[in-house]
């Protein structure tokens, strides 16, 4: 046999070895657990609280939880004010009389049969957008739109705005692209890494985007127990089981509800400032 | 009168006679046993006295001691692979006799499997160690037909994989970093390469392998669960040599040869692997990706003279993993520098000095970089007394300077950060003493205790912490202060009672302490798992073991059977609170909870060690499980690394002189993991919720590799081989990761993915010797 053939042989042979991993979608069982309750909702200044609450589901099912209906949902400023959430439907209770305020501090409770559960936070100050402008970057190697060795302009957000540097603060930052919330994961900033005279420059280096394309930026202050179960959350969003789940930590669990072991999700204050901007 | 005193002085005669009988002068042989072809030392050579009780064994630098009564004697020097040599000596003083075995020509009948005496797997009072004859590797079909001493080892009963492809490994239920590795008494810290699909030991520098899953002996110390010794070749002091291997993911060579001849020798050996040129050369990878790893062993000894000798040893390792202007690089380098010294013909020194480091790195172009790592410097010094045949006494001390680099990250552009975590110090030191006791012709023992200490020092701070992981109070220590000091005692024994020239009973104790921890986020071990000291919040782990064994040979040592049972119990046994991040994460202490675990097992092991067909069966049965509270409400929970069936058929067939067949199948139910028990809507994402910690198993794992390996015509000079192998014949997709995720296909329903790693994996293997 030539000497050809054999490099060919091992050329096969080596690509027979790269391309032998495969994903494939598997039947899997799973337990079924007694549903837990789901609290989903917020307070955000000069806006009444919100509240969604419902349970949680077999893991394969394709319905969503039910609803829990019925319950008695109350909210409770540092100043004594009391305001009862009125159920509106789908698991949706919506306050009327109180609305969110600068540093107040909300208790927000509900009931299921003889079982209250409760959730406190605060709202803090909003931060000012004080500037976005976008870099250019240069993207080589494969990725959407250009295969090897082939570049695409695309350009990354710089944003600026203020930080009370007296305390540690907690952002959410969402932005939308053409009207569209675009999130693959929550983008979360502590102050602490990085304020600089109190200001946050912050590029979230791993979303690009287009000439003219209309760039919304929402900024969220929001508190630590939101801060964290946003972060934890992003580890759940990532999944995967197994020796190298996508995940920061070493075990997959449930984001730390501010409402107790005994229940999934976050009543959250918050305040925010927005700005919108076009890519040139 | 004088007739009593003649009646005295013959009872005083006849008083003394046995006495003087039974203080019969003892001298001693001593000296060395080599390979006549190579010069390497012979480890675990028997010396002996046939149709007696006189015998011993050569220690790891090939050196023995026998002392018997004075008397003319034949004492036969053998070990397994060469041929016996049989010196006639009359003992009227002490001698030293070096001994040079001439290896025995390929048999087909007799193809030995072991490098131990015939009969040991009962005779002797070790039990779970595992010696490994580095040539077995030559037939192992393992992945990508790289030879890998891990990797065979994880073939044996109590040590499974961590997952599919790594060299990760979990002894009788401990994790990952509760395994010593040592390549020629330095500590590996990262033994993979690859993100783990290779180990680091290039098997053509190695000599000799020891795996002690129990009834470690007391000049071992430091980890949990296990110690893996691994010994480098000396290289050869007759005549230069060389060989190696080109593969398809990559290949090797090993140049060795002499100094000064019979005195003075060296070998080098380096891999290289090429995976991403293949790649680039297809297509499938940019020219500026890169995915690759090397290493290089070298070592030089110089015997001074029949009572001195000194070793100089190293190794080096890198890989390399990146694309574009983002990369990530890891690696390990050791150092020996080791002196042997005879004292006399029964006092054996061995003074040495280690160096190990372990880093990693991480970059994205100029703009954001990442490191960590661990460094050691160590001096070791240990004795052999051969006191009598009956009592062979080891002695020694060791002290460690650990330093650790936890983390530092910088980021520019992206954005401004940088978290530069403190670095950290420690004294690690031992004090051992044991003795291996010959109690009479059925009973052996080796019985000893260890006594470690372990300084956290400054400079750094100590912090207390609230239930929220919040610092409350925070103490300054200077450079060289000690911040925190933890002592054990840590005893050893094992014992063998012998029930018949086929069989013994064999019982060990060990008690353990692990000073170092391994901070990681996965199960298998990855280049970016961090090692910590123990400190005032991070407490030593202390493992009890307690180990029962029967042992039988059958047909003249051609078989060997043995059935062990274990129980640990392990104090201090640590893991996370639900949602730590354990990177860079300066306040990691705060969230690591700890409590107790225990693990249990029954080893079964049936190996063939002679004929055409040699090979073995293993199986075990085992539970490791936790209790931490904190952790599943506070309940007994089933460890991350527990496995409940682990199987191994491993058999080699010799067709012919040069023709022969390998294959493994390897079983195993699947590792405790946490799936979801349900899922819930938040902010329009479906997320799945957990109930109980590690309450589901991955799927059973089985596969089955097959290796031909062929040899070229023999010639003088210049020899080959070739080596097919075929991983995972019948292209089972094992599970290496399970997700949970939305439907793409289907809005609104969920979905478990299964990656699997590694289909039927072909490989060819091209190696020469001169």
């Amino acid at each position: 046999m030539k000497k050809t053939s054999y490099i060919n042989i091992i050329i096969v042979l080596g690509i027979t070895m790269l391309l032998m991993s495969c994903e494939e979608i598997i039947d899997i069982e799973l337990n079924s657990e007694n549903p837990v309750i789901v609290a989903e909702g917020y307070i955000e200044l000069d806006s009444v609280a919100k509240l969604k609450l419902s349970y949680s589901s077999d893991y394969f099912t394709n319905s969503s939880g039910a609803y829990l209906e019925n319950s008695s949902v109350i909210i409770i400023d540092d100043l004594g004010n009391v305001d009862t959430l009125l159920y509106m439907g789908e698991g949706n209770y919506l306050g009327e009389n109180i609305t969110g305020a600068l540093n107040r501090t909300y208790r927000i409770t509900f009931t299921e049969a003889d079982k209250v559960f409760e959730a406190n936070t605060k709202i803090f100050p909003p931060s000012e957008i004080l500037d976005i402008s976008f870099e250019e970057s240069q993207m080589v190697g494969p990725g959407p739109g250009h295969g090897p060795g082939q570049s695409s302009a695309s350009y990354i957000i710089n944003m600026k705005f203020t930080d009370n540097t007296s305390l540690t603060n907690y952002y959410l930052i969402d932005v939308f692209v053409n009207g569209n919330l675009d999130r693959n994961s929550y983008t979360l900033v502590e102050s602490s890494s990085y304020s600089n005279n109190g200001v946050v420059e912050y590029k979230p280096f791993r979303a690009s985007y287009k000439i003219d394309e209309e760039i919304r930026v929402v900024v969220y202050s929001i508190d630590e127990a939101s801060h964290r179960f946003y972060s934890q959350m992003n580890d759940a969003l990532g999944g995967g089981i197994g020796p190298e789940a996508m995940s920061g930590s070493s075990t997959p669990y449930n984001p730390t509800s501010n409402f107790g072991p005994e229940v999934v999700g976050l009543f959250s204050g918050r305040s925010f400032d927005e700005s919108s901007v076009v890519v040139e | 009168m004088q007739k009593n005193i003649r009646i005295l002085r013959m009872l005083l005669v006849l008083a003394f006679i046995p006495g003087t009988i039974l203080a019969q002068e003892k001298y001693t042989i001593s000296g060395s046993i080599t390979d006549d072809d190579t010069g390497e030392d012979l480890f675990g050579a028997s010396v002996y006295v046939a149709g007696t009780s006189f015998g011993a064994t050569t220690n790891v630098y090939g050196f023995y001691s026998l002392t018997i009564p004075e008397g003319t004697y034949e004492i036969t020097t053998s070990y397994v692979g060469f041929e016996d040599i049989v010196l006639k000596l009359t003992l009227n003083q002490d001698i030293s006799k070096n001994v040079k075995l001439i290896p025995s020509g390929t048999m087909l009948q007799e193809v030995e499997v072991s490098s131990v005496r015939s009969d040991n797997n009962v005779s002797s009072s070790e039990m779970s160690v595992e010696r490994i004859d580095i040539k077995q590797l030559e037939t192992i079909p393992v992945l990508l037909g790289e030879k890998d001493v891990l990797k065979t080892i994880q073939l044996m009963p109590g040590i499974s994989t961590a997952s599919e492809g790594s060299s990760g490994f979990s002894v009788r239920g401990g994790s990952t970093d509760q395994n010593l590795i040592l390549l020629d008494g330095a500590p590996v810290y990262s033994a993979s390469h690859l993100m783990g699909f290779f180990s680091v030991f290039n098997s053509d520098a190695l000599k000799n392998m020891s795996v002690y899953k129990g009834g470690i002996p007391a000049n071992y110390g430091g980890r949990a669960s296990s110690v893996v010794d691994i010994g480098m070749k000396d290289g050869n002091n007759k005549h230069f040599a060389a060989s190696g291997g080109i593969g398809l993911i990559s290949s090797r060579l090993a140049i060795e040869g002499p100094i000064v001849k019979d005195k003075a020798s060296f070998i080098v050996s380096g891999r290289r692997s090429y995976a991403d040129i293949v790649a680039k050369g297809i297509n499938v990878l940019d020219s500026d990706a890169s995915l690759y790893f090397y290493d290089l062993n070298a070592k030089v000894n110089y015997k001074l003279n029949d009572k001195n000798r000194l070793f100089l040893s190293g190794y080096f390792g890198q890989d390399s993993f990146g694309f574009g202007d983002m990369g990530m690089g890891w690696g390990n380098t050791t150092g020996t520098l080791r002196y042997n010294h005879l004292f006399s013909s029964k006092l054996f020194s061995n003074t040495t000095l280690l160096y190990s480091n372990y880093n990693y790195g991480f970059n994205i172009g100029s703009d954001a970089s990442m490191s960590s790592g661990i460094e050691d410097f160590s001096f070791k010094q240990d004795f052999t007394y051969f006191l009598n045949p009956k009592n062979k006494i080891k002695t020694g001390f060791i002290s460690t300077y650990h330093i650790f680099n936890p983390g530092e990250l910088t980021m520019e552009g992206i954005a401004d950060i940088e978290i530069i975590l403190d670095k950290k110090q420690a004294l690690e030191s031992a004090v051992y003493v044991s003795n291996e006791h010959n109690i009479s012709n059925r009973i052996s023992a080796e019985y000893g205790i260890r006594l470690s200490m372990f300084n956290q020092l400054g400079e750094g701070w100590s912090k207390s912490y609230n239930d929220n992981n919040i610092v409350v109070d925070s103490t300054y220590f200077a450079s060289g202060d000690i911040m925190q000091t933890y002592i054990n005692y840590e005893p050893r024994a094992s014992v063998m009672f012998r029930l018949d020239s086929n069989s013994s009973v064999k019982a060990s104790y060990n008690r353990m302490a692990q000073y170092l921890h391994l901070l990681s986020n996965s199960t298998s071990g990855q280049p970016t798992d961090t090692w910590m000291p123990s400190s005032v919040n991070l407490k030593p782990q202390v493992v009890n073991q307690v180990a029962l064994g029967y042992f039988r040979n059958f047909d003249d040592n051609r078989y060997e059977f043995s059935v062990e049972t274990y129980y640990k119990s392990m104090t201090n046994v640590a893991d996370y609170e639900d949602g730590t991040d354990v990177m860079l994460n300066e306040n990691i202490e705060a969230s690591v909870l700890s409590g107790i675990g225990r693990s249990y097992g029954l080893e079964f092991y049936l190996k063939k060690k002679y004929g055409r067909l040699n090979g073995w069966i293993s199986y075990t049965l085992a539970r490791t499980e936790n209790q931490i509270d904190g952790i599943n409400n506070d309940l007994w929970y089933a460890s991350k690394l527990d496995k409940t069936h682990d199987f191994s058929i491993v058999l080699s067939y010799q067709f012919t002189e040069r023709l022969s067949l390998s294959t493994a199948w390897i079983y195993y139910t699947g590792n405790a993991v946490t799936f979801p028990s349900g899922r819930y809507e938040f902010d329009g994402n479906i997320i799945p919720y957990y109930t109980e910690r590690n309450g589901y198993r991955m799927p059973d794992y089985h596969r089955l590799d097959l290796n031909l390996h062929l040899d070229g015509k023999k010639k003088k000079r210049f020899n080959s081989s070739w080596d097919f192998s075929l991983y995972n014949v019948y292209n089972r997709h094992n599970a290496y990761t399970i997700s949970f995720q939305e439907s793409e296909s289907v809005s609104g329903n969920t979905e478990a993915v299964q990656l699997s790693l590694f289909g039927i994996v072909p490989s060819v293997t091209w190696n020469f010797k001169f």
